[in-house]
């Protein structure tokens, strides 16, 4: 019988999987730990008709760190490499990825633990990207193979190249329906010496107080390292304040220890005026202790700097049709036999 | 068209070749660009969108015949919001005018191209362009947040937050779409994040000894984490130029000069100001000084934004974007000097110490036919070392017309042949700047 979960253990073997699909018939959804995957795989469904589910092909073995030289600000893996691997290597050296993926959501679909190609390929992005911004910003370059089987080279090794196309970009949201990622190299960072949270108490009926805040922060220069905004039920469920009755928005400061008095001073001013400003609002602040265990509810929520979406009036042009095709006639040049069955996701978070 | 005009869209920065347009279009709206595309595409003709023409690489020279769409009356300032921080402007508009527009209200735009004066958006997006504050703000496409692009036969393309609500906003596409050197379509509008001007600066000039130095200083100042906005290493031949046209108080006796600012909150700054001065004596560095106030900054960056003019006192030069990883910056230095040596050149190199850029200047007599090959000879020499040190050939100017042959040090045959089949995507013909960024079919 055809295996129904493929799981390479090199490039190669990856390559000679998805070149020989077309000839057994065999469509192909693409997966790191499949914990953004919002379909069963199958492996989860059990025994499954492979008509109707077609065989995932994983990254999961394709794991390691290929070369991290702290000094580069650059790291390149394999992408089956759990996050929780990288970010300890990370850490180890006083660094992190920029985009602050969290581990996946439980999912319908999990196989094992959040890779680091899998957050890339979903365009998964943490609550830091409202400064940092997301995956794409991190991302350098990648290996991947494409639906002909060929394995190829996309983006640069440095932190900044504009050699070439930069096909590394249609990767990141893809949701695999471009080529199975093998390596990545990504852009890391220095880790703050020190991080401050607040959770900030928001009135009902002002829903225009947080965007306001936000762009009050951007305009100072101050510069949030994370903005979530929780609903009442998020908020007590997380543990926070039981008394919320509005919403709980959690605001994160990072910097050098020295700096956080400053930066918090800074905040509370743009806090007073805008409260002054509007009627009705009231709020209280409290510091939390850490905010890791909100990571994910907070990516659900994260802001990101969005100028309001151009009306037909302004757009004044077409509207989806040669989108469309042109996404059709993009996704054929890396995957003319249609091997690939794009999955859909179920990450939140920063849009790719 | 004029002898003058015929002869300023036949070049660009590259200077040593020349192409062949069928005419020049200078339209002033998106539909404007889309109806004379639309014209070209049923009447066969090729067209290639030119912004202000500073690519160092033949990215704005016309191949094929082709007509030339320049974007000189693209310079509307569409939409500027005040309090978000983002502007909507037609993409003709100087990059360095970006900046000018929205300074009252306390914001700039952060990429910094050493052309911004005269360079376009609409080129910068082409190119993925960005200069020395790359390392705090990232390159242009970091600072899209929409676009909106002709096709090769007419259509209008909305991305990002030109998208109408609801539909599809494409930002990988917008994404690709940066950097593709005007290879897959038009980009005549785009919305771009504008940064804030900052509460405190800080500008910091070190000279030190040797090279080495210099580099593991700058490595200091990254692993500190503080929050760097440029940071600059400029070798003693360059010092020595920029010192004899702009005295900037580097010292001339030195080995290789540092020149680092910190941007953001009083607070921010003065922590990591305090933080560096700690680190500076374990640096040895021969003098350095410190300037706080703008003008003063700006008088320590002085030398290093004339750079060009600065080296150009002493001869024509090639002037290379080359880029290694950070910890090879030395090695790639030593490229630069054995291959200039192996060509009996002069060189000087200034290097984005943050990013691993290397620009690095071969000098040669004006008007020396011969030696002009011999630099351009040496400086593929240089971009080969520094592909073999895991770099690569550009980080900043692109492929354009004078690289393409090199791009094979890079990208196997397999890699190129899938880059040339998503361009199919866009552009099925060769309706659109032909003849650039990919070379030929067959060869890698």
């Amino acid at each position: 019988m055809t295996p129904t979960l493929l799981l390479p253990g090199d490039e190669t073997e990856a390559a000679d999987m998805i070149r020989a699909s077309p000839g057994l018939g065999r469509r192909l959804r693409l997966a790191g730990g499949g914990t953004r995957s919002a379909e069963p795989t199958a492996q989860a469904q059990g025994q499954p008709n492979e008509l109707a589910s077609p065989t995932t092909l994983s990254s999961q073995l394709l794991t390691g760190v290929i070369d991290y030289e702290p000094a580069d600000f650059t790291l390149r893996v394999r992408a089956g490499t759990p996050l929780t691997q990288v970010n300890a290597l990370l850490a180890g050296a006083g660094q992190r990825l920029g985009f602050d993926p969290t581990e996946g959501p439980t999912s319908p679909g999990r196989l094992g633990p959040s890779t680091v190609g899998g957050c890339l390929v979903a365009g998964y992005a943490g609550h830091r990207a409202v400064i940092h911004g997301g995956p794409r910003r991190h991302l350098l370059g990648l290996r991947l193979v494409n639906g002909r089987g060929e394995t190829l080279r996309c983006g640069g090794t440095t932190l900044k190249s504009v050699a070439g196309l930069p096909l590394h970009q249609l990767v990141v949201g893809s949701q695999g329906a471009l080529g199975l990622v093998t390596e990545l190299v990504l852009r890391t960072q220095a880790r703050p010496p020190a991080e401050r949270s607040l959770a900030l108490t928001l009135p009902t009926g002002a829903p225009g107080f947080l965007p306001a805040l936000m762009a009050r922060c951007r305009a100072r220069g101050l510069r949030l390292a994370g903005c979530a905004c929780l609903d009442g039920a998020q908020a007590r469920n997380l543990g926070l304040a039981d008394s919320v009755h509005g919403a709980l928005a959690v605001l994160r400061l990072e910097g050098r220890d020295a700096s956080l008095d400053g930066q918090e001073a800074t905040l509370t001013e743009l806090l007073t005026t805008l409260a002054a400003e509007i009627p009705g609002s009231t709020r209280s602040r409290s510091s939390l202790p850490a905010l890791e265990p909100l990571a994910p509810a907070m990516a659900e929520q994260a802001w990101r700097l969005a100028p309001a979406p151009a009306d037909a009036a302004q757009g004044g042009g077409l509207t989806p049709e040669p989108l469309a095709s042109m996404r059709a006639a993009l996704r054929r040049s890396f995957d003319p036999w249609e091997v690939f069955e794009a999955s859909s996701t179920t990450a939140r978070g920063i849009p790719a | 068209m004029g002898q003058a005009g015929e002869t300023t869209y036949r070049r660009d920065g590259l200077g040593h070749a020349e192409g062949d347009p069928a005419g020049v279009v200078l339209p002033a709206t998106s539909e404007q660009v889309a109806a004379v595309m639309r014209l070209a595409h049923r009447a066969g003709v090729a067209v290639m969108p030119r912004g202000a023409g500073t690519s160092r690489c033949g990215g704005a020279i016309p191949l094929g015949r082709s007509l030339v769409i320049g974007t000189s009356r693209l310079r509307a300032i569409l939409n500027f919001d005040r309090d978000l921080g983002t502007l909507r402007v037609q993409t003709g508009l100087r990059n360095l005018a970006l900046s000018e527009a929205v300074a009252e209200a306390g914001w700039y735009y952060a990429p910094d191209p050493s052309s911004r004066r005269t360079c376009t958006i609409g080129g910068n997006i082409g190119s993925n362009a960005s200069g020395a504050c790359a390392l705090r703000h990232g390159t242009t496409a970091d600072q899209v947040l929409g676009l909106s692009a002709v096709l090769h036969d007419g259509r209008l393309l909305h991305l990002g937050c030109h998208a109408e609500a609801g539909t599809d906003p494409a930002h990988d596409l917008m994404a690709f779409l940066c950097g593709s050197e005007g290879q897959l379509a038009f980009v005549t509008e785009v919305t771009l994040q504008l940064q804030p001007l900052p509460e405190a600066r800080l500008g910091l000039l070190l000279s030190f000894d040797t090279e080495a130095q210099a580099l593991e200083a700058a490595a200091g100042a990254l692993a500190a984490g503080v929050l760097l906005q440029r940071l600059e290493f400029m070798d003693a031949h360059a010092v020595a130029l920029m010192e004899s046209l702009a005295p900037s108080g580097h010292d001339t006796r030195a080995g290789a000069s540092l020149l680092l600012e910190l941007q953001g909150l009083a607070a921010e700054v003065a922590a990591d100001r305090a933080e560096l001065e700690e680190r500076i004596p374990a640096w040895r560095p021969r003098t350095w000084q410190a300037a706080s106030s703008e003008a003063a900054i700006e008088a320590l960056w002085q030398g290093r934004s004339n750079i060009y003019q600065a080296v150009s006192r002493a001869g024509a030069f090639e002037c290379l974007d080359v880029g290694v990883p950070l910890s090879r910056l030395s090695q790639g230095l030593e490229a630069v000097r054995r291959c200039a040596q192996a060509h009996a050149l002069h060189h000087a190199v200034v290097a984005h110490a943050g990013d691993g850029t290397l620009h690095a200047f071969i000098v040669y007599p004006v008007g020396d036919p011969t030696a002009a090959i011999q630099a351009r000879t040496c400086a593929d020499d240089i971009r080969r070392a520094c592909v073999a040190l895991g770099g690569t050939i550009s980080s900043e100017y692109g492929v354009g017309l004078a690289r393409r042959e090199l791009l094979g040090l890079e990208f196997d045959t397999t890699a190129l042949a899938q880059q040339r089949l998503a361009r199919r995507a866009f552009v099925p013909g060769e309706g659109l700047n032909p003849d650039k960024v990919l070379p030929p079919e067959g060869r890698p």
